[in-house]
């Protein structure tokens, strides 16, 4: 009894400064921003006047809110599918090692170690309507119809964030991946040539089964990341033009910063996590019960 | 005996309240350091304010001051929690709008300078439509460092090399931009990736479309309406008809402005409607260009012609600072005639605040600037106002992304419009603008 409680007192001994940490700096703020939610706080008075369920009735019929809701989705979508396939044929034709793996590697890891905002950068001068290349390549091979200002048309905009992100994404899902390759049975993947299997066979039921723990854990933080995109959104498009390209977390940062509704940002923020986490679950529980 | 004490008593304290002021006069010899937040990233403004600043601790040797550059948005982000804590700065250069001053006024965060106001003589000093860009309620608040001007740069170079004439009406204006873009020019260098230099346009075509009184009589008074015939008037003429006409580039949701200044550096386009702090980068970098800053022209039907004009940001003094009597100095030290002077000769800033305009070494382009200025201190020229300055922060939203969805095609004026008005009255009722509601 004394010796177990010795050993589990040394355990939360040395559990103590995590737990602190996590208490103040997560627990602490996830729970104030409950309390400002339900006021209407605008972030700069001493007092916050409670409105109870006013700003979620309010986010309930916010059109704005169902447009970065419709856009969160799409990212989730198009930023964890495309990631995955992309980072996935790189990883496997590098499988092999073949020759030039050590400079391939760096190459499709490299967007993945630069900074958001140098990405948001690079890629708003490849769109640039005036001197950007896509549209100088466009017009180079008889294309120009299609150029255009692709971050200040409405229509394209957020698909044009999403090739820039997608694009930095890839990097980190193929390193990924291609460490998870590395635990793949080559035994399991010659008997089933052995037995038949074409190409497309081994990789369905072959491989992929056993990256199983791998893409799950990339999916789910695709997924998250997809909800609370926010970084490359407010550096090249700061959610415009015209709202086309705002999120849940631009339009959150909008609500505090920009108009001064710290309790409608609050409450914009829960939902944003609520719909992240109940995703996050959602497809780890079907996952399992695929697998299972 | 009791006596005794009593008279010894009463004599301790005549003695204690005759000290009193002399302790408070040592209280100001001692030691400060005023903590400084500022909005000067820009490396050459920057060495001017630090040689600025430096130059107020070698007359006052007591205080130090401690600056930090904070970019806008950073600034914005920050300020109000770190106001609120109380250990925050004692002096910021923050945004004057309703939406940034008026929301730290309203909270008491910053100090009234009301009394300090007169106590100094600014209201002698400091231009009235300045101090009241920077007032919360009929109370000043901050006080203003830029007065802007916008209008429109003219490339009179390539205008006389195009053979084209600067455009003094509306419908000259579309005949101008026609040719110009036949002679193979953007007619103006509007980018408008921010969103936010669509208010400029939307002031200078609102302005002249109903003038400044009554301009005036909506921001100030909330008379008037901004979805009214002339209005919409206003709001067609540059986001529809001039966008129709070609005047600038069909992309110009996806243009910055740091690119349409480009434009206009370059030569590729003719004219910029926009303010007087880009002067200094034109004077840098459009060395062999004859410059011209004219008011946009009138439109038919309108008022006429106006210059509008704005505050920047303001000095404020924070509410919880300790060292209210040091800040004050330090204010009335950056607005004193010889400080104007230098703001103005090594930052090129246009300061609403008295100063020598001739003893200004100033390039033609900022002697022009410098003139209106003044004859509108001088009562003799009458500004229309920069709206955005004095609008909510929802009403602002509006426009940013309502004028973006009309240059993409997707709103018309009088949807503008009516949304601009809805959002104006929602913001009137919040108490979130200059007006009283």
């Amino acid at each position: 009894m004394t010796q177990s409680w010795q050993r589990s007192r040394a355990a939360v001994l040395f559990m103590l400064p995590a737990l602190a940490l996590y208490l103040v700096f997560m627990v602490w703020p996830f729970l104030q921003s409950f309390w400002f939610a339900l006021t209407d706080w605008n972030g700069a008075t001493a007092t916050k006047t409670f409105v109870g369920l006013a700003n979620f009735a309010e986010l309930a019929g916010d059109g704005l809110f169902r447009l970065a809701l419709r856009n969160n989705l799409v990212w989730v979508v198009v930023g964890t599918a495309a990631p995955l396939a992309i980072g996935m044929v790189l990883a496997l034709l590098l499988w092999n090692r073949p020759k030039g793996f050590t400079l391939f590697r760096t190459i499709f890891f490299l967007p993945h170690i630069l900074l958001t905002v140098v990405i948001g950068i690079i890629w708003s001068w490849i769109y640039n309507p005036i001197f950007g290349i896509l549209n100088i390549w466009l017009d180079g091979i008889g294309l120009g119809q299609v150029s255009r200002g692709w971050l200040g048309d409405p229509d394209v905009a957020l698909y044009a964030v999403l090739i820039a992100a997608i694009w930095a994404e890839v990097g980190f899902v193929f390193v990924i991946l291609l460490a998870g390759l590395q635990n793949v049975s080559r035994d399991l993947l010659e008997a089933a040539t052995i037995d038949g299997a074409n190409g497309w066979q081994r990789f369905k039921d072959v491989t992929v089964p056993q990256l199983a723990n791998v893409l799950n854990v990339v999916t789910a933080l695709l997924l998250i990341g997809g909800f609370n995109v926010f970084d490359i959104i407010f550096v090249m498009t700061q959610g415009g033009p015209a709202n086309a390209t705002q999120t849940m977390a631009t339009m959150t940062y909008d609500a505090a910063f920009t108009l001064n509704r710290v309790g409608y940002g609050s409450a914009i923020s829960l939902v944003m996590t609520a719909i992240s986490l109940v995703a996050s679950v959602v497809f780890l529980r079907l996952r399992e019960r695929g697998e299972g | 005996m009791r006596s005794g004490w009593a008279r010894a008593a009463l004599v301790a304290l005549l003695l204690a309240l005759v000290a009193l002021p002399q302790f408070g006069r040592a209280a100001q010899d001692e030691p400060v350091e005023l903590l400084v937040w500022d909005q000067f990233t820009d490396p050459t403004e920057s060495a001017v304010v630090d040689a600025i600043y430096a130059a107020f601790t070698e007359q006052n040797p007591n205080v130090t001051v401690r600056r930090e550059a904070v970019a806008t948005e950073q600034m914005r982000q920050t300020v109000r929690t770190a106001l609120a804590s109380g250990t925050g700065p004692d002096i910021i250069f923050y945004d004057a709008g309703p939406g940034y001053l008026g929301v730290l006024a309203d909270a008491g965060l910053i100090s009234s300078l009301e009394p300090l106001a007169e106590e100094y003589g600014w209201n002698e000093r400091i231009a009235e439509s300045a101090r009241r860009g920077a007032s919360w309620e009929d109370e000043l608040f901050g006080l203003p460092l830029q007065a802007d001007l916008i209008g429109v740069y003219v490339n009179n170079t390539l205008m006389e090399e195009a053979g084209l004439t600067t455009p003094t009406t509306f419908e000259e204006i579309l005949t101008f931009c026609q040719d110009a873009s036949a002679a193979g020019y953007i007619p103006f260098a509007f980018g408008n990736q921010e969103g936010w230099p669509a208010f400029h346009q939307i002031a200078m075509t609102g302005n002249n479309m109903i003038g400044p009184e009554a301009m005036e009589a909506l921001l100030l008074e909330n008379q008037g309406r901004w979805d009214s015939p002339e209005m919409v008037r206003a709001i067609e003429a540059f986001f529809v008809e001039m966008r129709d006409a070609g005047c600038y580039s069909e992309d110009a949701n996806g243009i910055t402005y740091d690119d349409g200044n480009a434009l206009f550096f370059g030569g590729q386009s003719l004219l910029h409607s926009t303010g007087n702090w880009l002067i200094t980068e034109i004077s840098e970098n459009m060395p062999d260009y004859e410059v011209e800053f004219v008011p946009f022209p009138a439109i038919e039907g309108g008022a006429g012609s106006f210059w509008d004009s704005g505050v920047g940001s303001a000095y404020m003094i924070s509410a919880s600072s300790p060292n209210q009597e040091a800040a004050a100095e330090f204010l009335d030290y950056l607005f004193s005639p010889e400080v104007v002077q230098r703001w103005v000769d090594e930052a090129n800033f246009v300061v609403p605040a008295e100063f020598d305009v001739e003893a200004v070494d100033a390039t033609p382009l900022q002697r022009s600037v410098l003139d209106t200025l003044a004859a509108s201190i001088a009562g003799e020229e009458q500004f229309g106002y920069n709206i955005d300055v004095l609008a909510p922060p929802a009403f602002n939203d509006v426009m940013l992304n309502g004028f973006q969805a009309m240059l993409a095609g997707d709103r018309t004026a009088e949807e503008q419009a009516a949304a601009m008005q809805a959002a104006w009255e929602e913001g009137m009722a919040a108490g979130a603008a200059t007006p009283a509601p």
